[in-house]
C-alpha cells in the first residue's frame, strides 16, 4: 500500500515537472520570438549592435553549461553511489555558478553601449532574455546544491531534468542572439 | 532517470564540446557582416544536433515517453527553422 503510495507521488511529481518545464519553454520561446521579430523589424540596428556582444564568451559558457549538464547526467545515472551523486551535483552547481560568473563579466563589458539610443532595443531583449535564463541558472545551481546536501533519487532526477532543459534553452538562444 | 552508463555520458559530452568547437570559427565568422548566409545554417544544425543529444543521453530520453522526446527535439528545430527563415528574409531585404 505504501509502495503503491509513493509511486502515485511520484507519478504527480513528474507531471507537475513537466508542466513547469513546458511553461519555461512557453515563456523562453515567446521571448525568443520577440526577439526574432525584432531583429527583422530593425536589421541594421540590431546587426551593430551586435557587433559589441562578446561570442566567445559565450561559446565558453556553452562548455560550461554542456560539462555541467554531463556532471548532473552523471548525478542522475542508475545505481550511481551517494558519494559519486553528491560530488557530480556539486561540480554540476559549481560549473553553473561559473556560467554566472562569466555572463556578469560579459555583461559588464556590454552594459555601456545599451544606454546609445539606436542600440536601446536591442540590448532591452538581449538583457531580459539572457537575465531571464541567467537568474534560472543561478537558482537551479542553488537547488543542485540543496539536492547534493540529502540527494534523494526522486529529487535529482526533478533537479537535474530541469537543469537539462536550462542547458537545452541556451543552445538555442546563443546562436540566435549573438549571431544569427 | 538517465539509464546511460558513465561512458556513454562521457562518449556524449565529448561529442557536445566537439560540436561547439566545429561552430567557434563559424561563430566568430558571423559576427562579422561580411560572413556567408550558409554559415547560417552550419551554425543551426550544430545548435539542433546539440539539443538532441542533451535530450537524448543526458535528459535520457532515448527510452522514456516519445511524445515528450519529440516535444523537446522539435522546440529546438522549430527555433532553427525561424532563425534561418529570418536570416534568409534580412539578406534579401538588405540587398534589394
Amino acid at each position: 500500500m505504501e509502495q503503491a503510495m509513493a509511486a502515485v507521488e511520484e507519478e504527480a511529481d513528474t507531471f507537475i515537472l513537466w508542466v513547469l518545464i513546458w511553461s519555461e519553454l512557453a515563456a523562453f520561446g515567446i521571448l525568443i520570438g520577440a526577439f526574432l521579430v525584432a531583429t527583422m523589424i530593425a536589421p541594421q540596428h540590431f546587426g551593430f549592435a551586435r557587433l559589441h556582444l562578446k561570442p566567445g564568451l559565450a561559446a565558453l559558457n556553452t562548455l560550461v553549461l554542456l560539462t555541467s549538464g554531463w556532471q548532473a547526467a552523471i548525478a542522475a545515472g542508475k545505481g550511481v553511489s551517494v558519494a559519486r551523486r553528491r560530488r557530480a551535483l556539486v561540480v554540476a552547481a559549481l560549473l553553473g555558478f561559473a556560467f554566472v560568473s562569466i555572463k556578469i563579466y560579459e555583461y559588464s563589458a556590454e552594459i555601456r553601449f545599451a544606454g546609445e539610443a539606436a542600440f536601446r532595443s536591442f540590448f532591452e531583449l538581449y538583457f531580459l532574455l539572457t537575465g531571464f535564463h541567467l537568474v534560472h541558472v543561478g537558482f537551479v545551481g542553488v537547488l543542485l546544491l540543496l539536492v547534493a546536501w540529502r540527494p534523494r533519487p526522486a529529487n535529482v532526477d526533478l533537479v537535474t531534468t530541469l537543469w537539462h532543459v536550462i542547458d537545452l534553452v541556451w543552445i538555442v538562444m546563443f546562436p540566435i542572439v549573438y549571431l544569427v | 532517470m538517465s539509464d546511460r552508463s558513465p561512458r556513454q555520458l562521457k562518449k556524449t559530452w565529448l561529442v557536445l564540446i566537439l560540436l561547439v568547437l566545429a561552430g567557434l570559427p563559424f561563430s566568430l565568422k558571423l559576427q562579422s557582416s561580411a560572413a556567408p548566409l550558409v554559415f547560417t545554417p552550419a551554425l543551426l544544425t550544430f545548435a539542433v544536433l546539440k539539443a538532441r543529444l542533451v535530450v537524448l543521453n543526458f535528459l535520457g530520453l532515448r527510452s522514456g515517453p516519445a511524445a515528450l522526446r519529440r516535444g523537446l527535439i522539435a522546440w529546438p528545430l522549430f527555433f532553427a527553422v525561424a532563425a534561418a527563415a529570418k536570416a534568409l528574409i534580412v539578406a534579401v531585404s538588405l540587398s534589394g
